[in-house]
């Protein structure tokens, strides 16, 4: 996200510079170079959280100039070791993707994974259990107006953290949608989404938007450390906006949320910081190129270890209880599932 | 142990080295000027063969030197300038003062009488280059504009940075480890243009020095190097008036006495006019409603009164803008109301600089100048817009943004030049600077909000900055000279104190009376950083100080190198130097940061780490004949690591070039006619690209989050500096054609140069970008910025 001065005066630059060079001057040229070479590396992503399905995603890199996408590699071989015991070797699924059973992982015990693959200089990463969240209070205060069919959820997550210890924290509230077709009596679920939220918590960051007091931030997720409330409890103020579907139309979505709050390695922050950073920056012809942190040798990609809890948002009345089983409920942690209507209400 | 050492030193080579003779000596002193104008002239030799002891003039035209008490003959020599012989019966102290006729051509359009510059090789001096301002006019210049830094650009060891730019990258350290003063005050940016032409006007300059290593002991502040820069003083026998017109310049300097011999004045400026020439032609590519302002304007101004033969006042005066910008004025009507939008962005920086000089002759041996100055430097970019309704209920609304930056010195200075006697030269002297700097505020102004500072972080910073310094210029004996020296500084910032002491030691072993070796030591320390993106010379560019939290940058440079001055074809000079620098406290924008990073403290954005380099210099210099130039070349490199950029590896710096040749030729066809030409060859920039891409899969394992998975790529981007640009050639010709008068007078002379820049249209890269293709992929393009340019120029003076 950048922010709307910082635009303007990137625009200011970008427009200044050039309108001299370019136009003052009027003698610009333009004409191809070679792009630097690049030897294809392996890239493994995979972020195992306790009691979750383990999943790693391994690709390929490709040129920059290239015209097609990452290149999933379908051949490799994915082992996990656990304080250095070999625990499971992932079995391969789609596109690129390796899975494995669900497995209990305490705090402080040590993940490595090894990818090989044909062709390929074989890559590793390592990375620590971290703690699960200190969650203490959850609070979800809800206003609606029936005039508007706006609905206002205020959420209070209070973390107890942890003294002496630096934590990474994630926030995210994932939102799950059926579409209705009143007319036929159709329900078509669709794909899972990041719901934004507004916060003014310093934690998340984003000091200029608080400065000015009519703009809230808006958060699609928050990755945030502990440098703020280092060993106290705190608690971080949420809102929620989202309108209900108008009766009136044959075609209305339903709504389901949760909060999502993680607990991530040092290496997972980096990761996500330093990825978001550069997805900011590379907009900037004046920062200096970013690289996105990695933990994988020999490649890049991330290896991370994270505990995550789901907190269910209770379901709006308009909400029907009685949907199809959809089939990525099946992804959901089996405490959360009854929570759902959308899903307790499946042949699960 | 480095400074302990430095200091034994100091006090060893001080307490006194007796002189080889013991017996009656006089003491020969005064100023060596232009016998034209009254100039005084900087670096004169003054040689006495009989005694073989000599001397050179110092900034101020002053020269001592005491010899046995006896009949001298004296020769004073300068570069340029007929040399002058005189026979002296030297029976007590006396004065004497020199004018010296400036070197001419021969009526027979043959014989060239110019002096060759003897100094280099008898010199402890190494690592430094004087140009003559004459010499620089006749190089082929940018666009017709004589522009003394691209010149100092063509020596070896000096690099400039992206096309066109005045930016120099001195023995591999960045641009703001060059202290530029100009008549004693410090310029911060030294560029117009976006760092197309240099700040300073040639018309108005009298004598230009690059020291790069081997640093004299009264320097200090600066890493890399010292470009000392004297205004002209204002010619003291006659009225003048200097003039050039150009493609898209012209400047104007007059000059003459206020009180004939004893006052004189000389005011110089000069402003583009390429808004007005390009205005009927941006007029059909722009829309209606835009207008774009782009001029910069300098002057310079100078008083000198001697009141006695030893007081000499002088105050200087520099002023200097760049103001770019464009508005866009849109109205939309209807029956009831109006609606306007008012669009400006807007950037302009300048420099400001005062000095006021005092000269005072102690004794024949001891002389002093104190020097008060002044120098501010400011950078400001907005952008505004203003909407308007007209009708029942006007309504206005206003969003501006505005970024600031700068740094303004006040300090003072003195310096002492001591003679004793013929086997040292010893200065000494003192300075202390308040500098303010201002690192950047951004200011949003809404009309519904108010003003709002967005920079809370980014506050004012004063500082403190002295030195003390001692250094003695010893001929120990016919061979060997020593110079040596320490510099005391120290900066007092935020309640802390920054101190050191950095000895300075020079040597010169007369090999013959042609040819020397000479080796160099030097630690230095620099006070300011500059923050700095993506190598181009934005005035963005950031001037910090050290703070509490971040330190000083130091370094240190050892050199070995020969002189050899050769009588073959007329005379050349050889010089040939290796160096190695090792430099600490280096700052970087940490990856990812820019300038535009506005919330944040600066000092939370950078990055600190080390760099070296080293390299060989061969520079070979024909100064007198028909024929004059230099041919330049380094070999070098330029290194550095930072523990967090680049995963903490060595990485070449950006203006790593490993060769960098500089061919310069000028030729004397008749008396009214010469020729010239620059060739100059560097390896390509160390830049980084992204090389390969990878899909952003980072929640995969968190599936009720993975929504879009692949939907966006990250880079990969390659190591630092680990691309070159394609190497960098261009050849400039000029021709320059002498008349009689200037245009419009019945006196005077005037000269028409004509001339190409890149001649023969090498499309050098200026940077790089990437563009999409249709098909889905991207591709890497060159952006070059000047193909051949033709110039000319017509400079009078009556």
């Amino acid at each position: 996200m950048m922010h709307a001065h910082t635009i303007t005066i990137h625009r200011a630059m970008r427009y200044l510079v050039p309108l001299l060079l370019v136009c003052g001057l009027g003698c610009e040229t333009i004409v191809d170079v070679d792009p630097p070479a690049h030897t294809p590396q392996l890239v493994a992503q995979g972020v195992f959280a306790p009691d979750s399905e383990w999943a790693v995603r391994v690709m390929q890199t490709v040129p920059f100039t290239a015209e097609e996408g990452s290149i999933p590699v379908e051949d490799a071989t994915v082992e996990v070791f656990v304080d250095d015991a070999r625990v499971a070797a992932l079995a391969p699924s789609d596109s690129g993707t390796y899975v494995g059973p669900a497995t209990t992982l305490l705090p402080g015990q040590r993940l490595t994974l090894r990818v090989a693959a044909p062709e390929a200089a074989p890559v590793e990463g390592t990375d620590t259990v971290p703690i699960a969240p200190p969650i203490a209070d959850f609070a979800d205060q809800r206003t609606a107006s029936a005039a508007s069919r706006r609905v206002v959820r205020q959420l209070g997550l209070t973390l107890d953290d942890p003294a002496d210890s630096a934590q990474q924290y994630g926030l995210f509230i994932a939102q799950l949608r059926v579409e209705e077709t009143r007319s036929t009596g159709q329900f078509k679920l669709l794909d899972p989404t990041v719901f934004p939220f507004e916060s003014d918590e310093p934690a998340f960051g984003n000091a200029l938007l608080r400065l000015l007091d009519d703009d809230t931030p808006t958060y699609r997720g928050a990755f945030f450390t502990d440098e703020h409330f280092d060993g106290q409890r705190h608690t971080l103020d949420l809102r929620l906006q989202y309108d209900l579907p108008n009766p009136a139309n044959d075609v209305v979505i339903h709504r389901a949320f949760a909060l999502v709050v993680l607990s991530a390695s040092d290496h997972f922050y980096r990761y996500w910081q330093t990825a978001n950073e550069q997805l900011v920056s590379g907009a900037s012809p004046f920062s200096e190129p970013l690289r996105v942190h990695s933990n994988m040798d020999n490649g890049v990609g991330i290896f991370a270890g994270v505990q995550y809890r789901i907190l269910p948002l209770d379901l709006d009345a308009t909400t029907p209880a009685d949907l199809d089983l959809p089939d990525w409920c099946t992804a959901l942690p089996t405490d959360v599932v009854p929570t759902f209507a959308l899903c307790s209400s499946s042949s699960m | 142990m480095l400074n302990r050492v430095g200091v034994l030193i100091i006090l060893g080579l001080l307490s006194g080295i007796p002189d080889a003779v013991a017996q009656e000596r006089a003491t020969l002193s005064g100023f060596v000027r232009d016998a034209t104008s009254g100039e005084t002239l900087i670096g004169v030799n003054i040689y006495a063969p009989l005694q073989q002891r000599g001397t050179v003039t110092n900034e101020y035209g002053f020269y001592s030197l005491t010899l046995p008490a006896d009949t001298a003959i004296v020769r004073f020599s300068y570069l340029g300038y007929q040399a002058q012989v005189v026979a002296l019966h030297l029976a007590a102290d006396q004065a004497f003062d020199v004018g010296l006729e400036p070197a001419t051509v021969g009526l027979d359009g043959v014989e060239v009488v110019a002096e060759r510059d003897e100094g280099e090789v008898r010199s402890t001096q190494m690592s430094a280059t004087t140009l003559p301002i004459e010499a620089v006019e006749k190089l082929p210049a940018f666009l017709g504009e004589v522009d003394v830094i691209k010149a100092l650009q063509l020596l070896p060891g000096v690099q400039s940075g992206a096309e066109g730019s005045t930016g120099m990258y001195v023995r591999g350290g960045g641009p703001d480890q060059n202290l530029i003063l100009l008549d004693g005050a410090p310029i911060y940016n030294a560029s117009h243009v976006f760092g197309l032409l240099s700040v300073f006007n040639a018309a108005a300059l009298q004598h230009v020095r690059l020291v790069k290593g081997g640093f004299p002991a009264q320097y200090g502040g600066r890493l890399s190097s010292v470009v000392d820069i004297s205004m002209k003083e204002g010619n003291l026998k006659r009225y003048q008036a200097d003039g050039s017109v150009g493609l898209v310049f012209s400047s104007l300097t007059l000059q003459g006495p206020l009180v004939k011999e004893k006052a004189s004045f000389i005011v110089s400026a000069r402003r583009t006019y390429i808004d007005v020439l390009a205005r009927p032609f941006l007029k059909r590519r722009l829309p209606d409603g835009q207008r774009l302002v782009s001029y910069f304007y300098d002057a310079n101004a100078k008083l000198n009164y001697a009141p006695s033969r030893r007081d000499r006042l002088f105050l200087s005066i520099y002023l200097g803008q760049d103001a770019y910008g464009s508005t866009f004025e849109t109205v939309e009507t209807d029956a009831d109301s109006a609606y306007r939008e008012r669009n400006t962005n807007d950037a302009g920086w300048g420099n400001r600089t005062a000095t006021l000089r005092w000269n005072h002759l102690f004794s024949n041996t001891l002389f002093a100048n104190t020097t008060l100055f002044a120098s501010r430097y400011g950078f400001d970019i907005g952008a505004r817009l203003e909407q308007t309704t007209d009708g029942t209920t006007p309504t206005t609304q206003t969003e501006a943004v505005a970024y600031r930056s700068g740094i303004a010195d006040l300090g003072a200075r003195i310096d002492f030049d001591y003679r004793p006697s013929p086997a040292h030269a010893i200065r000494f002297g003192a300075s202390v600077t308040r500098h303010r700097f201002n690192p950047g505020v951004s200011r949003l102004r809404l009309s519904a909000v108010g003003d709002t500072t967005l920079a809370p972080n980014t506050r004012r910073i004063d500082g403190t900055e002295g030195y003390l310094y001692v250094e003695d210029d010893m001929e120990v004996s016919r061979r060997l000279s020593v110079n040596a020296g320490l510099h005391a500084s120290a900066l007092w910032v935020e309640g802390t104190a920054y101190a050191s002491l950095q000895p300075r030691l020079s040597a010169r072993w007369l090999l013959r009376d042609d040819w020397s070796l000479k080796a160099s030591f030097s630690t230095m320390r620099q006070y300011l950083h500059l923050l700095t993106n993506a190598g181009l010379n934005l005035p963005t560019d950031l001037w910090l100080p050290a703070t509490r939290r971040i330190g000083p940058q130091r370094a240190w440079q050892a050199a070995v190198g020969t002189a050899y001055e050769s009588a073959w074809l007329g005379g050349l000079n050889v010089s040939v130097e290796g160096y190695y620098k090792d430099m600490r406290g280096l700052i970087e924008y940490a990856p990812g940061e820019s300038f535009i990073s506005p919330l944040d403290d600066w000092q939370d954005r950078v990055v600190r780490g080390r760099g070296w380099s080293y390299g060989g210099e061969v520079l070979l210099r024909k100064t007198s004949g028909r024929t004059t130039g230099w041919i330049g070349y380094t070999l070098s490199w330029s290194q550095r690591r930072f523990p967090t950029l680049n995963g903490g590896a060595i990485f070449p710096y950006r203006y790593d070039r490993r060769h960098d040749l500089s061919v310069v030729v000028n030729h004397q066809l008749t008396n009214r006619l010469d020729v010239g030409a620059t060739w100059v060859y560097g390896t390509g920039q160390a830049i980084t690209l992204a090389e390969a891409r990878y899909a952003d899969a980072r929640l995969q394992g968190l599936r009720l989050l993975d929504e879009t998975p692949d939907a966006t790529d990250l880079t990969l981007y390659g190591g630092r500096g680990s691309y070159r640009m394609a190497d960098y050639h261009r050849l400039d010709v000029a021709l320059n054609i002498q008349f009689d008068k200037a245009l419009f007078a019945r006196r005077g002379t005037s000269t028409l140069s004509l001339g190409a820049y890149n001649a023969y249209n090498r499309k050098n890269p200026f940077y790089l970008f990437t563009e999409r293709t249709g098909n889905g992929g991207t591709r890497y393009k060159q952006a070059s910025l000047f193909p051949v340019l033709p110039f000319f120029a017509y400079r009078f003076q009556f």
